[in-house]
């Protein structure tokens, strides 16, 4: 079962010297239930369930999640948001706090750009697992669009 | 005379590197002597045997940190497979870790795949789930399992055209990043056992996917001499269950560790 995921309009903010590198931050990713895949898409929100990495489809970039599967702790095992106990409290943070992912995806906005004007980037992802749930794979906080403007030659 | 009252009941020689080799290259020979350390391995119960080191990823200690860009992911796991092929040696001394070429191989090397080659069960193929020393709860499994493919939207082995992909960075940070997605997916396609960090090393397949992610930071060592992990994490001590609790600065060097990946590595005798 695919899952589906559209953001809002990300603008594409690009300076007189172009870019050099266009990443997507996926920040605050859980990663407590099953593992999943997320194929993404530009501005192309009704892209079709078994686009699979086609081009033509605008895919852009595509991640997996290895995540944990079911907590088989007691009550709190699995509860990420341990917070340090004391100014001495030195341990590692939770192993389920929730995870950061960057995807290049200069590749498909240079191709698009190509085509026509981009002014705005739009994400869709795909979302699918080997596990059987109908929802709530992809769970994150924040996506950011981040655009490397190219070294001007006059620099 | 007290180094030959100490030597070893095995053949094998001391201080000498081990070469890990492709699964799919190993002589009939090399894969039963795994084959045979790998049962011996599991059928050790306590903080010697297979559960036990496990047991180190997920259930029931839960080490192996992140798996998003972590940088300690590609040490860590480095010092893991040291100290399992130190346990699989404690049965064979000749033998070493296998790695599995999801780059250039379609699906599953027949090492793992085959149930029962020669009419004997294969070790290789699955592994009872007893985690050490903890109460086994209701849905807990049992035995491994596998399910290739059955996340549709991963990308199934063989990976070769990522190979320039995940090799091109220059610095660590960003290879480590860019190895750990193209790990994660080779996880989310196998699935079952293998699709979830709380279970994945139960799975005799784990350790050769691992070797396989290691040998790929080796080679990216070849092309980068001298390339490290961030100066801030060097000294970074990494969480095992056993000593020696290398560094990050400790697992560097392979060599330092007692093996290599050459793929080719022929000995004749020294002079004495």
């Amino acid at each position: 079962m695919i899952q589906r995921w559209t953001s809002k309009p990300l603008p594409l903010q690009v300076g007189a010297g172009g870019f050099s590198r266009v990443d997507l931050e996926f920040e605050g990713v859980a990663h407590d239930g099953p593992t999943f895949t997320a194929l993404l898409y530009l501005n192309n929100p009704d892209v079709p369930e078994g686009a699979g990495r086609d081009e033509s489809q605008n895919f852009a970039a595509g991640f997996t999640v290895f995540a944990h599967g079911d907590c088989w702790g007691a009550l709190g095992h699995c509860e990420p948001l341990r917070e340090p106990v004391s100014a001495f409290d030195l341990r590692p943070e939770h192993p389920l706090s929730p995870a950061n992912f960057t995807l290049d995806i200069t590749d498909a906005v240079t191709r698009l750009a190509a085509e026509r004007p981009m002014e705005t980037v739009r994400v869709t992802a795909l979302v699918s697992s080997e596990a059987d749930v109908r929802n709530g794979l992809l769970r994150f906080e924040t996506l950011t669009l981040v655009v490397y403007e190219a070294v001007s030659a006059a620099v | 005379m007290a180094l030959l009252a100490r030597a070893p009941a095995q053949p094998g020689r001391l201080g000498r590197l081990r070469h890990r080799k492709n699964i799919g290259e190993l002589t009939p020979a090399e894969l039963e002597a795994l084959r045979a350390a790998w049962k011996a391995l599991v059928a050790v119960p306590d903080d010697r045997g297979y559960q036990y080191f496990a047991g180190w990823h997920g259930v029931p200690f839960g080490w192996c940190g992140r798996h998003d860009g972590d940088p300690l992911f590609l040490p860590w796991h480095r010092a893991y497979l040291y100290h399992f092929e130190l346990a699989l040696q404690d049965h064979d001394r000749n033998v070493a870790l296998p790695w599995w070429d999801w780059m250039n191989e379609p699906g599953i090397p027949a090492a793992y795949e085959q149930r029962r080659p020669g009419g004997k069960v294969n070790p290789l193929h699955s592994a009872p789930i007893k985690p050490y020393m903890a109460n086994p709860q209701a849905g807990w499994p049992t035995v491994t399992r596998r399910a290739p493919g059955a996340n549709t939207q991963t990308l199934p082995p063989p990976l070769r055209d990522r190979g320039n992909w995940v090799m091109e960075p220059t610095s660590y940070t960003e290879f480590s990043r860019r190895v750990t997605l193209l790990h994660n997916n080779i996880h989310g396609w196998l699935g079952g056992t293998m699709g979830q960090v709380d279970w994945a090393a139960y799975d005799p397949i784990f350790w050769a996917h691992h070797a396989m992610v290691d040998r790929l930071w080796r080679i990216w060592q070849h092309r980068n001499p001298g390339a490290l992990p961030a100066a801030d994490i060097l000294e970074t001590p990494l969480q095992l269950g056993k000593k020696p609790i290398l560094t990050v600065r400790e697992t560097i060097d392979v060599k330092r560790l007692g093996y290599d990946y050459a793929g080719v590595a022929v000995s004749v005798g020294g002079s004495r």
